[in-house]
């Protein structure tokens, strides 16, 4: 019955349907229980009122019939009004009885039986009648006589009365036999009815329960797992129009909810992503904003440390020149043992603090061809006292001709990073070596490849992500490599990191060939940290002959410094060079205003209103003839103003500290008559 | 060769006649022969104007008529219920076997229509069952009354046949007469079984109480054996008989022993009706005795029943339905005997006449009262 029913029935036709066919098999078994039972009431209470009937009139018939034969018996005997009377009375109502039930439904054999009563009783009183006449008469023996003939017929009456009886005997016992029989059909229609009802009950359940319950059930355990986060929990295409619907409806907001948890996956992926891009740009910045700050402090120190190291080496210079050609051995050996190794420490000194400089510088943004080898130089010159304070030896293999795409301060960065990594890392106890060298890689590539003997890496696979570090929390962020990995990927190449098969770490940078410096390269202006023409220290320089120079040339030194202001002053008198000193721009415009000069020399940083440039613009306005005769001497490389800016070239600026050939270069250079 | 086809064309042509020929009607008759004549003349003339509705009509008879047993008339009755061509019976020939019957035909949905059963019980036989009589109830007045309207009151003596017939029909008269202030002298039973009356004793009793009137309530054949005797004893007493009184009995009475008996008659022999007179003079060539009451009230019978089936059609239901009609929406039908309408128990409205035996056979009868 299941399987016949068609797809999408709706749930309430089928309940109604299966309700009707229930409701109307339960009436019509009640009914047919009710009319059976009515039925068989009925029949019974028809045939008990006919039984009492009959038996009642057979009992009264008889009854009647003994009265009405003893009330004859009597009036024969003693002939008695009276006993008349009764015999006819009674007579009578034994008539009217039979013949009242004559009217019953009766059956034929019942009917011909009272009929038979009935003549028997009638004849009986015929033949007492004749019987009283003779008693009446007075013929007693005569009357005796008709007894006989009464007798007759009372026995004939008595006999059909008991054949009556028996009659009804006979059929009561059929009747309680057909009874029982129908109470068995009752009872047997009545389990056939029940077990039909539970047939059908059984078929309702069964329809409810796999078209119903089921379908519930499968809705409730979707409902469930989706709840439980199972995006791909449906529900099955269901018979009943309704379930389906509501199936139908469930599988679409599934739909609905999948796509909306893959949304907002897709969202919080991307906010995530966003949140450590903006994490990682903010740690950027302040790493920035920590270097431009640390750039900007060592800009300043190292200004503040140039004035009184220009001091220093140029007074060790002096020194030692001025020893070297004394007389006495011991002078000499004061000369040689201390004032040379001054001078060379001041100059060392010296150099330290112009690769703080060059390191501090702010970064212009733009790449290009990059010295690999100089560069790489500046940033390990950085490290180099701390690698030899720390018992570390930093070897540098790199081949001079090369040249790559990068942006100098960020390859600086990069190599520093890398070199302050190594060093932590043999600071362990393990390691003495960080070996740098650069090799040609695949393609246009220039492999930078930094390779030490210490720990390696505990995790290399997190080398490059952000804030990851083995360091102690006071000496590292976790920002170094990913920030080198950043700056490289910006000059277009690749880091990687890797465990060197003999123990120790390995960091390839890959950068962009360059193959020499480019024409605009050259055509350049010369950096100003770049240094001077060398010139050897051991090379005592000639002295100005006139040829070179005017007759005595007069130049002014303008330095806040008194130390260099002196210093100054020594290197060119022993040139045979005049030399007016000024403490700051008021006092050089006041001595140009006054004086004739060739040449003036001038620190940039100055206090009071007028500075180096303050001055520079002052001789371009009052002494324009001076204007390329200017040098200037200065401790602050980022505060130099470019040539475009000031018109100064590059070759009039001379870095603090010195040497005593350096700056005599530079002045010779700017006396010459071509200037 | 021309004969042989004129053979066969009438040969055809009679089966055809034969095959479109109608099932006949049948009616059941439990009469006795003067009411067997009587109905069958009936069918005969209605056969020979064609039947009903093209229908044959004929009769079923069954014997054992004539006996007041209610046996006989209960097997009677169970044969012609049992037949399905029984459209509706006629009978019994007394009040005693109708009324056994009537039970049976009731039970069975059969029509009875009972020409000259008087006994008042009959009115409570059944909605099957009609008559063409009235009810005894009507007749014992009627007989009480004569006796009451003598002057001077005669000693009135009554004995009556002991069965459904003769018991009632004696309590109207007896209860009438005490009504009317006169006790009878004698008042005994008898029975039509020759061995259970000792004729003898029993007219000996009854003269002993000297009666004027004897006022019989039962049937000729019996009062014929007791006629000699009661005579002999009593031969000036004056002899009224009911409508039992009627019968082939009257016709036996070559020697005129039952002169100058008076009894209840249910029609006018003497009315005024060809039909009626084409009946007599039907029985006349026919040799056989003047028809009685039975023999009218049978033929009348018939073309009641006839009257029925042409109207409702041969359903026994129909056919009572339609008999419950007459006489209250629909006309009363005109029989030999008179206009016939049916009260509510199925009875017709009573006509009595008292006709003296002796006088003239055929006298005018005296009306009811």
């Amino acid at each position: 019955m299941i399987r016949l029913l068609p797809k999408h029935h709706t749930l309430r036709r089928t309940l109604f349907v299966s309700g009707l066919l229930i409701l109307i098999a339960a009436v019509a078994a009640m009914l047919g229980s009710v009319k059976m039972a009515m039925s068989q009431r009925d029949a019974i209470e028809r045939e008990s009122n006919a039984f009492m009937d009959e038996q009642r009139i057979a009992d009264q018939i008889v009854a009647l019939n003994y009265e009405q034969q003893l009330a004859a018996y009597r009036f024969l005997q003693r002939p008695d009004s009276l006993y008349l009377e009764v015999f006819r009375s009674r007579g009578e109502q034994a008539y009217r009885e039979m013949r009242g039930y004559l009217f019953h439904d009766l059956s034929p054999e019942s009917r011909l039986q009272v009929e038979s009563i009935k003549e028997s009783q009638q004849q009986f009183e015929v033949a007492a009648e004749r019987a009283f006449d003779l008693a009446r008469q007075g013929q007693s023996a005569a009357a005796l006589r008709r007894l006989a003939g009464m007798d007759q017929h009372a026995a004939a009456l008595d006999s059909a009365v008991r054949q009556f009886l028996m009659a009804r005997s006979n059929q009561r016992t059929a009747f309680q036999g057909q009874h029982e029989v129908r109470a068995r059909e009752f009872a047997f229609a009545l389990i056939l009815v029940v077990a039909g009802l539970v047939v059908l009950v059984l078929i309702l359940f069964g329809v409810l329960r796999e078209r119903v319950i089921m379908p519930l059930d499968h809705l409730a355990t979707a409902a469930r797992r989706l709840g439980d986060g199972d995006q791909t929990a449906r529900v099955p295409s269901q018979v009943f129009a309704e379930f389906d619907s509501v199936a139908t409806g469930f599988n679409q907001m599934a739909d609905r909810v999948r796509q909306a948890r893959e949304r907002d996956v897709a969202q919080n992926e991307e906010l995530r992503e966003a949140l450590a891009h903006l994490r990682d740009t903010q740690e950027e910045l302040v790493q920035h904003e920590k270097l431009s700050a640390m750039g900007q402090m060592l800009a300043g120190i190292a200004h503040e440390l140039n004035n009184p190291l220009a001091g220093v080496l140029g007074m060790a210079e002096l020194l030692r020149d001025e020893l070297s050609v004394a007389t006495e051995p011991r002078m000499r050996r004061l000369g040689f043992d201390l004032a040379a190794p001054l001078a060379s420490e001041a100059r060392r000194s010296g150099d330290i603090v112009r690769s703080l400089l060059s390191f501090a510088r702010k970064s212009s943004g733009r790449l290009g061809p990059i010295a690999l080898l100089a560069n790489t130089k500046v940033a390990v010159d950085l490290r180099s006292a701390a690698y030899a304070q720390a018992g570390k030896k930093l070897v540098l293999d790199i081949p001079p001709s090369l040249y790559v795409e990068a942006e100098k301060q960020k390859l600086q960065h990069v190599i520093v990073n890398i070199v302050n990594n190594a060093l932590d890392a043999m600071l362990s106890g393990r390691g003495t070596t960080l070996r740098i060298h650069a090799e040609p890689g695949t393609g246009e590539m220039v492999q930078l490849i930094f390779d030490d003997d210490g720990p390696g890496f505990a995790d290399v696979r997190a080398a490059f992500e952000p804030f990851y570090t083995t360091k102690p929390a006071e000496r590292g962020t976790g920002l170094g490599l990913m920030l080198t990995q950043k700056f490289v990927h910006e000059f277009g190449g690749t880091v990687s990191a890797e465990n060197r098969d003999g123990g120790g770490a390995r960091v390839t940078v890959a950068l962009r060939h360059a193959a020499a410096l480019t024409t605009e390269e050259k055509e350049m202006p010369p950096s100003p940290e770049v240094p001077p023409p060398p010139v050897a220290a051991d090379v005592v320089p000639a002295r100005v002959s006139g040829g070179h120079m005017a007759a005595r040339p007069r130049v002014l030194v303008v330095d806040d410094e008194p130390s260099l202001r002196k210093v100054q002053s020594r290197i060119l008198e022993l040139e045979n060079i005049e030399v007016l000193l000024a403490a700051n721009g008021e006092e050089a415009r006041d001595i140009l205003a006054a004086e004739q000069v060739d040449l003036v020399i001038s620190d940039l940083r100055m206090p009071g209103a007028t500075d180096g440039r303050g001055l520079i613009a002052w001789i371009d306005v009052h002494q324009p003839h001076l204007s390329s005769r200017i040098l200037i001497v200065t401790g602050d490389l980022n505060g130099l103003p470019t040539d475009v800016a000031t018109g100064i070239p590059p070759e009039r600026v001379l870095a603090k500290p010195f040497t005593r050939d350096e700056y005599l270069a530079r002045v010779r250079a700017a006396l010459l008559p071509a200037h | 060769m021309a004969l042989h086809r004129r053979v066969t064309t009438l040969m055809l042509v009679a089966l055809v006649a034969a095959c479109e020929q109608k099932s006949p009607y049948t009616f059941g008759v439990v009469l006795d022969t003067d009411g067997e004549r009587g109905a069958g003349l009936a069918v005969e003339e209605i056969n020979a104007h064609g039947g009903i509705d093209g229908h044959i009509l004929r009769l079923h008879s069954v014997g054992g008529a004539a006996s007041t047993e209610a046996r006989v008339a209960l097997q009677t009755a169970a044969i012609l219920a049992a037949d399905p061509n029984v459209i509706a019976v006629i009978g019994h020939t007394n009040s005693s076997a109708s009324l056994s019957a009537s039970q049976v035909y009731n039970a069975e949905g059969v029509v009875q229509i009972a020409p000259n059963s008087s006994t008042p019980l009959y009115s409570m036989a059944g909605r099957y069952s009609f008559r063409l009589t009235g009810s005894d109830e009507h007749q014992g007045v009627f007989l009480a009354n004569h006796v009451l309207a003598m002057s001077p009151r005669p000693r009135t003596a009554v004995l009556f046949v002991n069965d459904d017939y003769g018991r009632p029909l004696r309590d109207v008269v007896v209860a009438r007469l005490e009504v009317g202030g006169l006790e009878p002298v004698y008042d005994s039973p008898y029975s039509e079984r020759e061995t259970d009356t000792d004729i003898a004793e029993m007219i000996e009793a009854l003269a002993r109480s000297r009666p004027d009137v004897l006022i019989w309530v039962g049937r000729s054949l019996e009062f014929v054996r007791i006629q000699p005797v009661l005579t002999k004893a009593l031969p000036k007493l004056v002899v009224l008989a009911s409508d039992g009184f009627a019968g082939s009995a009257l016709a036996r009475d070559s020697l005129h022993a039952l002169d100058g008996v008076r009894y209840v008659r249910l029609m006018d022999p003497n009315r005024k009706d060809p039909r009626l007179d084409s009946l007599y003079a039907r029985y006349r060539r026919e040799g056989w005795p003047t028809p009685t009451d039975q023999a009218v009230l049978s033929y009348d019978a018939v073309l009641v029943l006839a009257d029925a089936v042409r109207a409702a059609g041969r359903r026994r239901e129909a056919v009572r339905t339609w008999l419950a009609r007459v006489g209250a929406d629909l006309p009363p039908i005109q029989g030999l005997s008179g206009p016939i309408a049916f009260s509510a128990e199925g009875d017709r409205l009573p006509q009595y006449f008292l006709e003296t035996i002796g006088e003239s056979r055929l006298r005018p009868a005296h009306p009811s009262p």
